[in-house]
């Protein structure tokens, strides 16, 4: 049985400036109304490394930052799976547009700003943590396989693990239906019960199975504007706070039962 | 059996760059005849030169009658697939941006950035040709992308969630990569030449490996993994820890896993990029981690660095010493470095090996290293 405990999150998307913005509306407490996301300048980063950052290391920066710091865990004692479906693709644009010049000239900076784990090699400088780190895609499933990647790691390797995913629009010209929102979101998850555990969470990959949306329609609207936001769906029943599951969608038929129960 | 007897025979792949249009002073990995392959008609959409290498690659060995046994045996459902690119199919955007429209700025209409630009699309390509459809992910650490991807397969099967994983490594030739080191000015204008006293960067190369891995042994002799280990240097992003830290963590967890003491090792596979910092912080992890190293050596000289499937081709290269008796030489290496850790293998030799350790780091500060050897006869 897969089961782990969820320590505490951090959200970012628009018009959900935090985890407690976001409980309020999936409650049905509070108002959803986008609103632009404001810039975020991690403290724990030195200058030099800050002034490196770009948009999209800012956004998954943003919401790690929430939820290590909800929570009492030495952040040098966490390891983390990032997962994002589009990456960086701001970079990606500038990279190739510089290479459509004739000199081809292509930024250092960008470049090496260009690899799929650089918010997790910022997320590292800044937390001094030295435990793993894997950076993952799977598409339109990115969260189930996020999420599989950190639980088996605590249940494997027995060291917390925070799990943020990351979505953020391409510019423009590679505009695409799947990506249409910046969202992020991160989970501090531990196969040991500590005083910080707010849930057990079972996870058990399913096949053919009904898929359910989120109760607020508003936020519903919102949430298949990028795989990251998936997310939600389990948010969802941390912010009901009472026993439940969800389904997180997976290739094919697949999907993945999140078992939730709070703990007393 | 051809990487062997190259390995064997001294014969290295690099060439004068003649990628594209690529006009740097450097030499390359290129796989001849990709330009002209095509992907079967259903799989069409994930059209770029990444997946026709992933293709090619899963073409040989008769590794797809593997697969469809394994497929057999446990179901689709029960296979996972855990693959590692760093650039997916970027050189297809590349392209694109090359026939932008004129007046408008806009990318031709067959660009598709879902099933060629982004890191999923190989891990899609594939699940759907082979019908695998157990847990799947794209791993993407830059360097160690495809060492990573044996963790994750190992922790997912130890899990219960697949009894059987196809793991690999995908990375193909890109001006993103060429024009990106090379502004780093990380690219050498000679064949690397790993651990020498006139290494001066990298050569880049392209490659794509798989390994089909099964949680139950399948018969005595069979090559395991025997140990994993992952860090991160929390250092810099494009340098590695001059002292090797997170390097000599990540040998440490792999032994301390695998239950083999460091001078159980009988071979090491160096990450040995030839670049002045990493061979440097790798020898400092090397000196870290054994009182006296066992034979070791870097194979990029032969294939160039494949950076996402560096990890792969490296780790079959690592089962390969172990089947064939063989410790790997270094090519290009003429004078090693004095200052970095003596003992290592230049020409390729016959040796029975036992256990192999093999290392990949990454930008990002992303190290893995993974320990083979044999199961009990």
């Amino acid at each position: 049985m897969n089961c782990v405990y969820l320590q505490s999150v951090g959200v970012v998307a628009p018009g959900l400036s935090d985890w407690n913005a976001c409980r309020d509306v999936l409650c049905g407490r509070g108002e959803y109304t986008p609103a632009p996301i404001a810039r975020f300048s991690p403290a724990t980063l030195p200058a030099n490394e800050r002034r490196r950052l770009t948009p999209t290391i800012r956004l998954a920066l943003r919401a790690a930052s929430e939820a290590m710091q909800s929570g009492t865990s030495d952040p040098s004692t966490v390891a983390t799976v990032f997962a994002t479906c589009s990456g960086d693709l701001d970079i990606s644009d500038r990279i190739c547009s510089a290479l459509n010049l004739r000199e081809r000239p292509v930024s250092p900076t960008d470049f090496h700003n260009s690899v799929h784990n650089a918010p997790a090699g910022y997320w590292s400088i800044g937390s001094h943590s030295h435990r793993p780190s894997t950076s993952l895609s799977a598409g339109a499933a990115t969260v189930a396989a996020g999420l599989l990647e950190a639980v088996t790691q605590t249940l494997c390797d027995n060291h917390p693990v925070m799990l943020v995913v990351n979505d953020r629009p391409p510019p423009a010209i590679l505009a695409s239906d799947m990506i249409t929102i910046p969202f992020s979101a991160a989970l501090l998850i531990d196969r040991q019960h500590t005083a910080d555990s707010v849930a057990e969470l079972r996870v058990t990959p399913v096949r053919r199975t009904q898929f359910h949306g989120l109760r607020n329609a508003a936020l519903d609207t919102i949430r298949p504007g990028a795989p990251a936001a998936q997310i939600l769906l389990l948010l969802e029943l941390l912010a009901m706070g009472t026993e439940a599951e969800c389904v997180l969608p997976c290739p094919g038929n697949g999907g993945l039962l999140i078992e939730y129960s709070p703990c007393s | 059996m051809a990487t062997v007897s190259a390995l064997r025979e001294q014969r290295g792949g690099l060439r004068k760059c003649d990628f594209d249009t690529a006009t740097l002073d450097t030499w390359i990995g290129r796989v001849e005849g990709i330009e002209d392959m095509r992907l079967p008609y259903e799989s069409r959409h994930f059209d770029c030169r990444n997946n026709r290498l992933a293709l090619l690659a899963l073409e040989q060995d008769d590794f797809i009658a593997a697969v469809n046994g394994c497929r057999r045996k446990y179901g689709a459902a029960h296979i996972g697939i855990f693959l590692g690119t760093s650039t997916s199919g970027i050189h297809t955007t590349e392209l694109a941006y090359r026939s932008r429209d004129q007046d408008s700025g806009r990318l031709p209409a067959w660009f598709d950035l879902q099933n060629t630009h982004l890191i999923y699309s190989v891990v899609d390509f594939v699940r759907e040709l082979l019908d695998i459809d157990g847990p799947s992910q794209a791993i993407s650490t830059a360097c160690s992308s495809s060492a990573k991807v044996f963790a994750s397969a190992f922790r997912h099967m130890q899990c219960g969630l697949c009894d059987a994983a196809l793991v690999g490594g995908i990375d193909s030739l890109c001006l993103t990569t060429l024009y990106g080191f090379n502004s780093l000015q990380l690219v050498s204008s000679r064949p690397c030449s790993p651990w020498d006293t006139e290494r001066d960067g990298i050569s880049i190369g392209e490659a794509a490996g798989f390994a089909l891995l099964e949680w139950e042994a399948s018969g005595s002799g069979t090559i395991n993994l025997l140990g994993y280990g992952e860090s991160s240097d929390a250092y810099q992003i494009a340098n590695p820890h001059p002292e090797g830290t997170g390097a000599a963590l990540s040998m440490q967890l792999a032994l301390a896993m695998s239950g083999l003491s460091a001078a159980e090792i009988d071979y090491i596979n160096l990450h040995g990029t030839a670049t002045p910092a990493n061979d440097a912080s790798e020898s400092v992890a090397l000196q870290r981690v054994f009182d006296a190293p066992p034979p070791f050596s870097s194979t990029k000289g032969w294939i160039g660095h494949t950076l996402g499937a560096a990890g792969i081709s490296e780790a079959i290269i690592a089962c390969q010493a172990i089947e064939h008796g063989f410790v790997p030489g270094t090519l290009n290496t003429g004078r090693p470095d004095e200052s970095l850790s003596a003992g290592i293998v230049l020409e390729t030799r016959d040796q029975k090996v036992g256990t192999v350790l093999t290392n990949s780091f990454g930008f990002g500060g992303s190290n893995c290293s993974l320990i083979f050897g044999r199961s009990p006869e």
